[in-house]
């Protein structure tokens, strides 16, 4: 080794370069390789943050933080985990839901008014989503789904919320939900083809 | 505890059981692998909510990126003793390995427990998403199943529902050449009746059987098999 540092090579952006290989040129540190990265999950970070947190604003504040997280902990991005895609879809997922639970939780909850208003919010998580749903494997995908494993997938998912939440809206019991989520998730896994191999 | 695999990649798990499910993937292979496959379709599920994002959010991300330190990557890994991993493949014999289970009368530190309970979480993930596995189910006299995954010379196998052996007593599990003859497969460690071991080095042709022995082990099984699958 050189104790001298050589000049940093000029990377040309390569269109097919994938964005697992991005993310290992922006754990060395290399801002040009995270502006693609930006570039690419910039909008689903958004769009997924202001599908759990609905108020633009907040979701614009949690992107900010996914993105920055995105960049400092990049070296730690383990491919052989999972794809960048899943990484930064979880990563704001759960950033995104911890915002919305501490807010519920400061908030002192009415019961009679929140089971209102949680089957408004449901409903408008579902026509929001459903308005979404436009590309064709995905939304195949949930239709294959019963109604009622589409119901409590994508109110946990897209509304953030917890399965004892989604329990409570649905009026079902626990068990109930946790096995439609999970029979749920098996099915979309299983449409969709995306095995940890993929 | 694994039936919460799903609600745990789709977030909807409270801060108590998230941590919880957190601690029992460190020992399950099986629910970490399944957590991984949920997160890829819940990853496709964000794609389809994609809005565009303020343009002034580019700027204000790049303003932070500028004067934010990056975390280092995990240091390398140290250069430990005999590689389990090298000394199992490296073995004429068949070994099996129970998930999270200390190997041998070595005292590992905690963190390679941990890389073995990854490198073993990585073998059975292999296995179980590989599309030349084979796989065979049955149920286990007594109660529960048991289920047997095989590819490319690995192989995992997976109790679920097991009762509770009497007492002084555990599973052990056994690898039958096609001769017969029956080699220890080591205990089959259960956590509230379930329980997943990994394997390598296995022929296509053995099968694999699960008695109740004295809970040391025995060298050949003093009872009929429960259950044997392949
Ligand atoms: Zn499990």
């Amino acid at each position: 080794m050189v104790g001298r540092r050589e000049a940093a090579p000029v990377v040309v952006p390569d269109p097919a370069e994938t964005t697992e290989a991005l993310l290992g040129r922006v754990g060395r540190g290399d801002e040009a390789a995270f502006e693609l990265v930006y570039a690419r999950v910039a909008d689903v970070v958004f769009g997924l943050a202001r599908s759990v947190l609905r108020d633009p604003h907040q979701a614009e504040e949690v992107a900010q933080e996914v993105l920055l997280e995105v960049w400092r902990s990049a070296a730690r991005f383990d491919e052989a985990r999972g794809s960048a895609r899943a990484w930064i879809a979880t990563l704001t997922h759960r950033r995104a839901v911890d915002r919305v639970r501490s807010s519920q939780a400061a908030r002192n909850r009415d019961n009679a008014v929140a089971s209102r208003s949680n089957e408004r919010e449901y409903d408008e998580v579902v026509e929001k989503v459903e308005r979404r749903l436009e590309a064709e494997r995905v939304r195949h995908c949930l239709d294959g789904l019963t109604p009622r494993q589409r119901d409590t997938v994508t109110l946990a998912y897209y509304g953030g919320r917890s399965y004892t939440d989604v329990a409570d809206v649905l009026k079902l019991p626990l068990g109930t939900v946790k096995t439609r989520m999970r029979d749920g998730l098996i099915r979309l896994r299983d449409c969709l083809g995306v095995g940890s191999d993929a | 505890m694994h039936d919460l695999s799903a609600a745990y990649a789709l977030n909807a798990l409270d801060e108590v059981e998230r941590r919880r499910f957190e601690r029992h993937l460190d020992d399950c292979p099986a629910c970490t692998v399944e957590v991984r496959e949920f997160a890829e379709a819940a990853a496709s599920l964000a794609e389809r909510v994609a809005e565009p994002a303020p343009g002034a959010l580019r700027e204000r991300v790049m303003a932070d990126v500028a004067r934010t330190r990056q975390v280092p990557s995990r240091p390398a890994r140290s250069v430990r003793g005999p590689s389990w991993r090298r000394a199992l493949t490296g073995a004429a014999a068949v070994l099996l390995v129970t998930a999270g289970a200390a190997l041998g009368t070595v005292a590992w530190q905690q963190h390679q427990a941990a890389e073995q309970a990854q490198e073993l979480a990585d073998g059975m993930a292999r296995v179980l998403t590989s599309p030349e596995r084979v796989e065979a189910r049955h149920t286990v006299a007594g109660g529960g199943t048991a289920t047997m995954v095989m590819a490319e010379g690995d192989a995992v196998l997976s109790a679920a529902g097991i009762p509770a052996a009497p007492h002084g007593h555990g599973y052990q599990m056994w690898v039958i050449a096609a001769d017969g003859s029956m080699q220890s497969g080591g205990m089959l460690k259960l956590a509230d009746g379930d329980g997943s071991a990994f394997m390598t080095g296995v022929s296509p042709d053995v099968s694999l059987a699960l008695t109740i022995e004295p809970e040391g082990g025995s060298d050949q099984p003093t009872t009929e098999p429960l259950v044997q699958l392949g």
